[in-house]
């Protein structure tokens, strides 16, 4: 049967038959490829220019009715309300401390494995579960852990240990910080492992003749060794972050609110849903990050 | 006989010095505790919220809303009663929410599957224009993904009448895993020896009876891995399931979860008890699929 | 013979009276990118010949088996097997099969599977299909491997299965590349023989590449020497050893290689040795002189009816015994001089006397050819 499919590809568009070999297989490739470009296309590049005619209108309730045009009445709406600049700011913040957080975790730990030691499987398996548990189920962990009335982590931190007197610790930024930080600190570690193992350690048996002391070598060796990986592991992880949603939202819901969950909030949470704003909004995202990541290739990884 | 002991335990102690002393000369005392014990904090801090999640789910309530919450339960708080509502529930259907993720996961992960597999193999073997952006840009995809294009997506689904059932998520779900799949396996694809497939070629077969008697066969374990990722994707997805699905009978596990707190009273052992049953299928296919991520998430050079 | 039906019959007679089909390759070039690694040949291979490709690696000569096959496209210049031009027929349709250097069994399917496999494409019954594969088993006499693993097998092994899946399926022509050299000496002399009784017992036209001149020069019906994507010589074994086109040709062939002269002055070593006087007659315009380490002799040692040319002398540096030959190295104004014989007499340090074959002499010109 698959012969015949192939035979068939090739023939009905041949009433020359004198194809070339090197035509028959640029045909075949695009014929394997072709439906997934045509579906991965339909899923990005059409919703992305979808997305910028929608921010221009305001989209009914009724899915029957069509969107109206607005022209930039959302944008105008959104940049007078507090409420976008507030997340605009905490996603900001939240961004970049969490990927600084979940990349230097990651170096830590990675840098703890650089060589074998008895039982590093087990160790890398329990420092992967933060990164491979499914997230509602740790985002829902960590909710219990720092509910107020009876939640241990509270319990500890104002009844045992005094530190902290507020009313609900989970609902603050460092709390979502440290979550998305515990959250995706394996991924780094995993890439950062992979090259840190890979240094030779000819090079720190030299230092280590000519005197130079751990910190001297790791400020020496691993760290330029390294560069690449954390530039890009750091790129990565300012994407991803930038665009959270679901972390955030499943972990503090609209209490701390960022860029993602006011998205979503005002696309579909509040009555009436304005779809309109929130495209507006998710469009200044795509360019915003557009804008951020050539700045930070052109930047960071030209050296 | 005394004298036996004796000389037996000063040979012990011996032996031990010159141990000790042998190994003062790769790190010192002081250093390798510094590490074994940085190495417990780390994992500690990995894993304590799964154990909290676990206690949880397996206490009864009264040991949970306790005024001063404690670490440690006795043999005695222990019990199931969290599983038995779960699984007995009447208002939360909590197993049909298990079904549907399955059926949900298992469905779109093989037709992702089956477009990836095709297109993989002709990033890795066949040539025709453009195949270098296809490849390279696949990833790129990603960056886009989630909350940018959530409205869009959504407007299109509701046009296409896809939204509210269990079609519209898989197609959602299977579009989303096609790039992570051309990506691995056209990784992997280049990796089969080249002349395996000529071989096929030789004896008479057509490229695409090659791939499907030869390179599909030698690639079981690399197919069998993307579709553990591709599972774990649409299994852990909330977003879109949660915009998608509105029937309370359709809903996902992360969906559920995420319902139940406003299910039960006092509910929090439920909902643990749901993410522990979340999780486990999880942790054994990460089990699986643990030597793949040594590489860096790709296939590098596999037997 | 049970032929795919898809192609006419234009095969031709074989010397023996079976038939085989003749492939044309007609100013055939292929280029990489910038590189040209096969440039302009042309070549017949005659019905049921064992044709071997010889060459240093890198000259193109596994590109074009490969493009014989239809796993490269030809880049100008067109291939035909019988009369069909399948230039630009895809290599499932052209009815040849290959072994490839590393065999490329399928490590998914037992040694049964393997040569079953070609078998699926043909219009056979189950019954005659088994009955062909105890046939090439037998012929192979890897009968009891048949339900093996290849990762199970050992090098020979594996060889010989990629040769039955090659032969099962009784195509127009064979191809192998390189199929003695992962394996050992001692095997690679045996399995030729057997290769070689094989092609002259099916005689199918094959095509044979491979590096190893002595290889070469054993089982070929004709050989082609190619060097940097260009033939240089083609002929019997015989022709291109005793009479080679040129100084690349000669010097390829012939192990230990053949020993090159100057010629300035009409003498040899800057003139010292003037040519005439010791008996070698060569055409003016000769820049060197070739004499093969088996058609010198040092003077002193039992001669036969050859006639030789006066003696030359030469410092003896080394002799080697070789089993049932002696190699001795000599040496005279720097450079080194090979000399293969029975018998050789003489201390290392000591002055010989050489005597060259005088039929045996080759003269080349300045730019290399053969005069």
């Amino acid at each position: 049967m698959l012969t015949s499919i192939q035979q068939w590809i090739t023939r009905w568009s041949i009433f020359d038959r004198e194809y070339t070999i090197k035509q028959k297989e640029m045909l075949l490739g695009y014929a394997l490829i072709l439906p997934s470009v045509l579906l991965v296309a339909a899923s990005l590049v059409y919703p992305v220019a979808y997305n910028i005619y929608l921010s221009f209108t305001e989209v009914p309730l009724d899915p029957r009715e069509s969107p109206e045009w607005v022209g930039l009445a959302n944008y105008e709406a959104l940049l007078n309300d507090p409420e976008f600049w507030e997340a605009v700011q905490n996603t900001l913040v939240f961004t970049f401390f969490s990927d600084v957080g979940a990349t230097a975790l990651g170096l830590g730990v990675a840098l703890l494995f650089r060589k074998n030691f008895r039982g590093d499987g087990i160790m890398r398996g329990l420092v992967l579960l933060p990164y491979i548990a499914p997230l509602i189920a740790i985002a829902f962990t960590w909710r219990w852990l720092l509910q107020p009335t009876y939640g241990l982590v509270p319990h500890i931190l104002q009844d045992v240990l005094g530190v902290y007197s507020g009313t609900n610790i989970r609902q603050t930024m460092g709390m979502v910080i440290l979550f998305d930080t515990w959250r995706y600190f394996p991924f780094a570690f995993l890439l950062i492992l992979a090259r840190v193992r890979s240094i030779p350690t000819e090079l720190y048996e030299a230092a280590k003749i000519d005197g130079a002391g751990r910190f001297a070598q790791f400020k020496d060796i691993t760290l330029p060794e390294l560069k690449f990986v954390l530039a890009a592991v750091f790129l990565l992880r300012w994407i991803w972050n930038f665009n959270v949603f679901t972390d955030v939202w499943l972990f503090v819901g609209n209490n701390v609110p960022i860029l993602g969950t006011f998205v979503y909030v005002k696309g579909f949470n509040t009555i009436p849903p304005n779809q309109g704003f929130a495209a507006a909004v998710a469009n200044l995202m795509v360019i915003g990050l557009f804008v951020m990541v050539i700045g930070y290739v052109r930047y960071f990884m030209d050296w | 006989m005394l004298e036996n002991i004796i000389t037996m335990a000063t040979q012990a102690v011996n032996d031990l010095s010159h141990r000790l002393r042998r190994r003062s000369i790769e790190a010192p005392l002081w250093e390798r505790l510094a590490f074994y014990l940085t190495l417990a904090v780390v994992g500690f801090v990995s894993v304590f919220p799964f154990y909290w999640m676990g206690v949880t789910s397996l206490v009864d309530e009264t040991w949970l809303y306790q005024t001063t919450p404690q670490a440690i339960p006795a043999l005695a708080d222990l019990s199931l009663e969290n599983y038995w509502t779960l699984f007995g529930s009447e208002t939360v259907p909590f197993v049909q929410y298990f079904l549907n993720s399955l059926f949900i996961g298992t469905v779109s992960a093989a037709l992702g599957l089956s477009f990836a597999i095709f297109g993989a193999y002709s990033f890795a073997r066949l040539e025709y224009p453009g195949r270098w952006i296809f490849s390279r840009g696949v990833l790129v995809n990603y960056m886009f993904a989630g909350i940018l294009l959530v409205i869009p997506i959504f407007q299109i689904l509701v046009t296409l009448d896809l939204v509210n059932n269990r079609l519209g998520i898989i197609v959602t779900h299977f579009i989303f895993v096609i790039p992570l799949g051309l990506y691995l396996l056209g990784n992997y694809f280049r990796s089969v020896p080249r002349e395996i497939e000529e071989a096929g070629l030789m004896d008479g077969y057509s490229r695409l009876e090659v791939i499907a008697r030869i390179t599909i066969p030698m690639s079981k374990p690399a197919i069998v891995a993307t579709y553990m990722y591709a599972f774990l994707l649409s299994w852990n997805e909330y977003l879109y399931a949660s915009v998608i699905l509105r029937d309370q009978g359709l809903y996902t596990l992360p969906i559920g979860i995420e319902q139940l707190q406003y299910a039960f009273q006092n509910v929090w052992g439920d909902v643990m008890a749901a993410s522990v049953v979340t999780t486990i299928p999880v942790l054994f296919i990460f089990l699986y699929l643990q030597r793949y991520l040594v590489e860096g998430l790709s296939f590098g050079n596999m037997d | 013979m049970a032929q795919l039906d898809t192609h006419t019959d234009d095969s031709e007679p074989n010397i023996d009276g079976s038939s085989g089909y003749r492939i044309s390759l007609e100013s055939v070039s292929k280029h990489f990118d910038d590189t040209v690694a096969v440039n302009d040949i042309s070549l017949e291979v005659q019905p049921g010949e064992l044709l071997v490709f010889l060459g240093p690696s890198g000259c193109g000569k596994t590109t074009t088996l490969r493009m014989i096959a239809g796993l490269e496209t030809v880049t100008e210049g067109t291939i035909s097997i019988g009369t069909e031009d399948v230039t630009q027929t895809l290599p499932q349709d052209r009815d040849v099969s290959m072994v490839f250097q590393s065999y490329a069994l399928y490590p998914h399917k037992t040694v049964r599977g393997n040569l079953a496999f070609p078998l699926g494409k043909m219009d056979i019954d189950d019954e005659t299909k088994e009955q062909k594969i105890e046939e090439v088993a037998e012929m192979l006499e890897i009968t009891d491997l048949l339900e093996k693993n290849p990762n199970q097998l050992s090098g020979g092994q594996r060889q010989r299965v990629a040769v039955g899946r090659t032969i099962i399926r009784e195509p127009r022509v064979f191809l192998l590349d390189e199929p003695l050299s992962n394996l050992d000496a001692k095997l690679r002399v045996q399995t030729r023989a057997q290769l070689h009784s094989l092609q002259r017992r099916l005689g199918t036209t094959t095509v044979y590449v491979t590096h190893d001149q002595e290889e070469a020069l054993s089982i070929a019906d004709r050989v082609v020497i190619m060097n940097e994507g260009e033939i240089k010589q083609v002929g019997t074994p015989e022709e291109v050893y005793t009479n080679p086109n040129d100084e690349f040709v000669a010097t390829f062939l012939g192990d230990p290689a053949i020993n090159l002269i100057d010629v300035s002055d009409g003498g040899l070593f800057d003139g010292e040795v003037p040519m005439e006087e010791i008996g070698i007659d060569v055409p003016t315009e000769t820049a060197r002189i070739g004499v093969r380490p088996e058609d010198a002799i040092i003077d002193g040692v039992s001669t036969s009816e050859k006639k030789f040319t006066d003696p030359v002398t030469f410092e003896l540096d080394v002799i080697e015994p070789l089993g049932h030959t002696y190699e001795a190295t000599l040496e005279r104004a720097g450079r080194l001089f090979s000399i293969q014989s029975e018998d050789v007499t003489g201390e290392p340090g000591e002055s010989v006397q050489v005597r060259f074959d005088t039929d045996q002499i080759l003269a080349f010109d300045a730019t290399g050819r053969r005069i």
